[in-house]
């Protein structure tokens, strides 16, 4: 997967190029919009990531640029405005997805993610059906069991669970968790989520060496099989 | 524009306040004076003219009857020059050189021929005769003409006589010239007295008021950011300047108090970077020098931690200064603020009760209103925090939602110890935090900025559990 950056803040650059090329992806950083526009315009990329504050040409300019010439490469807009408006704007204008400064490298790469999976062929008909090692989820039934024990929990808990097992291996950052599954875009100032991922790890991981849900401190959850 | 300009005199207001009530005053002065003028030289006129129609009149009858008599013309000249002398006298020290002639008036009479019977009057009498000499001169009406030698114009009266002839009898008209002249005099200098008078007078006042707003606009150059506290003095009385001078103060001292605001907070927030700032570079510092990879990992978490907190600082105070800058766009939707509420407590209950907290939701069913449900969730999610933090085990709190007349009321009370009195008159302050509280200060800020957003308004209540209550009174639909 190769990844063209625009971004002018040369530490921004230098961290996301570090950060990517561990995720496995190739990254061609750029610092400004001139240098960024032949690049995209010869289509080599799978997806842009675009600074908005750029000097010279505007990030929101180079977007246009693009869409102009008929590149319909996904588009995940960095931004440190963070008003509703211009987040709009910016979605508007020919951007797929914004994240603001600062960000979560997590935030970043599940983003990416769906980006990718959104422009690429289509997904298989959704399972009905998720296993992680001994940990069964019947999404029809709304029912979990571990081994031969049915869980049981509640209705935000199965969908906690669940966002946990689609993203096996990969870790969610809080503010993630607020969004997809308590559609909360704020940080609160209580420790609530970790409160509710610990009474769902109490009943996943009860009585069992083989933990799934893992705290990685600073960064968030992961659920991953032993 | 500077004081100094403003001193240009042209251009004060001073002398436009003055100069136009003077004019004004000038012109209405000189109207009526030249209207009494008017009617005085009217009524010298024609009381001449009055002397000069009885008097003729008179002198014609005596001619008609004892001009034809022995001795008739001897008696004649003796009724005339008697008239004559008390017209003289009546005029006694109508200046001009021509006064120091023995007479002013005259007496002709003509035969039918036009040739002079007659005369008396002034030495001198041919330019008279000749000037009298005009046949078409009406009898018994008024009429003036000149004499050369005269300066002045002369004033008559013919009467013609049935057996033909005529008599004339007429006076200088100097006196009437000269009460005229008198008066005009006297009238042009009152009229200068008053417009002197009135213009000084209404000078002195408008400075005597605009001086006021000069000491105000004295006092608004001294102000800057470092000297807020400079007040203008307010003039006695309730008049309009004291007025402006009341309304000003009352700006500075709104003024002052966000100064002082802008300058707590500032303060606040830069001690408040300061210490996760320290935490998170020790904690980093710590990772560096740190040799085992675990101790390492922790540290750096810890750090990551204390970044999260540190953001979430500067997004609530940039989200506080939008709300309260009017920033904010509202994105109204309608919903249920009781099945909001609901699920914020859901959310929250696990904390709520690891806490050793209970919560009771009282909710009327369907409270509708129209408002934008993610900030009110952020409120709701503040008011939960905030009891989740400052309560202790085992109190109890309570969430109520009802409708009343005016909109939607949401109060959120407990049995707790109540806020301190030093929070109790600006808890919904920035920064507005008690002595052992660890939080922001700014999630009751954040709280109220949204209500007050929603064109409703949050307020401290008296709870009936004991401790603290807050209420939040929201208009069913958003205004802004």
């Amino acid at each position: 997967m190769r990844i063209l950056l625009v971004e002018d803040d040369p530490a921004i650059r230098d961290f996301l190029r570090r950060a990517l090329t561990e995720e496995g992806y190739t990254l061609t950083p750029c610092g400004t919009a001139e240098e960024a526009l032949p690049l995209a315009l010869a289509q080599e990329h799978d997806i842009f990531i675009v600074d908005l504050n750029l000097a010279g040409m505007d990030g929101l300019d180079f977007i246009q640029r693009c869409r102009g010439q008929g590149i319909t490469t996904p588009v995940l807009i960095l931004s440190a405005r963070r008003s509703v408006d211009e987040r709009v704007q910016g979605l508007e204008e020919g951007g797929d997805d914004y994240l603001t400064k600062p960000f979560a490298l997590a935030e970043l790469l599940a983003r990416l993610r769906s980006l990718l999976r959104r422009a690429g062929p289509p997904e298989q008909e959704a399972s009905t059906r998720i296993v992680v090692a001994d940990l069964e989820m019947d999404l029809l039934r709304r029912e979990a069991r571990r081994g031969d024990r049915i869980l049981d929990l509640t209705s935000r808990e199965f969908a906690l669970l669940e966002y946990l097992c689609r993203n096996r291996n990969r870790v969610i950052s809080r503010t993630m968790i607020l969004d997809q599954v308590w559609d909360i875009r704020f940080d609160p100032a209580t420790n609530v989520v970790d409160v509710h991922i610990h009474r769902l790890r109490t009943k996943v991981d009860k009585d069992t060496e083989r933990k799934l849900i893992h705290t990685m401190r600073g960064a968030g959850y992961v659920l991953k099989e032993p | 524009m500077s004081l100094k300009n403003r001193r240009n005199l042209w251009h004060t207001a001073t002398w436009r306040l003055g100069l136009l009530p003077s004019v004004v005053f000038a012109a209405g002065t000189g109207l009526s004076l030249l209207l009494a003028f008017t009617l005085v030289n009217s009524m010298v006129r024609s009381r001449t003219e009055t002397w000069l129609r009885g008097e003729s009149a008179l002198l014609a009858e005596l001619v008609e009857d004892s001009l034809d008599q022995p001795g008739g013309l001897a008696f004649i000249r003796t009724q005339a020059s008697h008239a004559l002398t008390e017209i003289d006298e009546e005029k006694l020290g109508t200046g001009g050189d021509e006064a120091a002639a023995d007479t002013t008036a005259f007496f002709l009479l003509t035969d039918a021929g036009g040739g002079e019977k007659l005369w008396i009057g002034p030495a001198g009498k041919g330019p008279f005769l000749r000037a009298l000499d005009r046949p078409e001169i009406r009898s018994g009406a008024p009429f003036v003409f000149r004499v050369s030698g005269w300066s002045n114009r002369f004033r008559a009266i013919r009467h013609l006589l049935p057996g033909g002839g005529s008599v004339t009898l007429g006076v200088w008209d100097l006196e009437a010239m000269a009460l005229n002249r008198r008066l005009a005099w006297l009238f042009v200098w009152t009229w200068l007295g008053l417009f002197i008078l009135g213009s000084t007078m209404s000078w002195l006042l408008a400075r005597s008021i605009l001086r006021g707003v000069e000491r105000i606009a004295v006092a608004a150059e001294s102000i800057d950011s470092q000297q807020l506290d400079v007040r203008v003095p307010v003039p006695r009385g309730r008049n309009e300047i004291a007025f402006l001078a009341m309304t000003f103060n009352r700006m500075l001292d709104r003024i002052e108090a966000s100064v002082h605001q802008i300058r707590v907070m500032t303060d606040a927030l830069a001690h408040d970077l300061r210490s996760p700032v320290t935490a998170i570079r020790g904690h980093l510092e710590l990772a560096a020098t740190q040799p085992d990879s675990h101790s390492r990992k922790e540290a750096v978490a810890v750090a990551l931690d204390g970044l999260d907190k540190l953001l979430r600082i500067l997004d609530t105070n940039l989200d506080i200064a939008e709300a309260e800058g009017g920033a904010l766009r509202l994105n109204l939707q309608d919903l249920d603020l009781s099945i909001l509420a609901g699920e914020m407590i859901s959310f929250y209950m696990p904390v709520i009760e690891e806490k050793g907290l209970s919560l009771f939701l009282v909710q009327a069913p369907a409270v509708r209103l129209r408002a934008d449900a993610d900030l009110l969730r952020r409120a709701l999610a503040n008011l939960l925090d905030n009891a989740v933090r400052h309560l202790p085990a085992g109190c109890r709190v309570e969430v109520q939602v009802k409708q009343t007349p005016g909109g939607i009321l949401l109060t959120i009370s407990d049995d707790g110890p109540g806020f301190p009195d030093s929070l109790q008159d600006h808890a919904f302050d920035r920064f507005a935090r008690g002595q052992s509280s660890e939080g922001s200060g700014l999630g009751l800020a954040l709280v109220r900025a949204v209500i007050r957003a929603h064109g409703g308004e949050a307020t401290l209540g008296r709870s009936v559990l004991g401790g603290a209550m807050i209420c939040l009174d929201l208009p069913r639909a958003a205004t802004a």
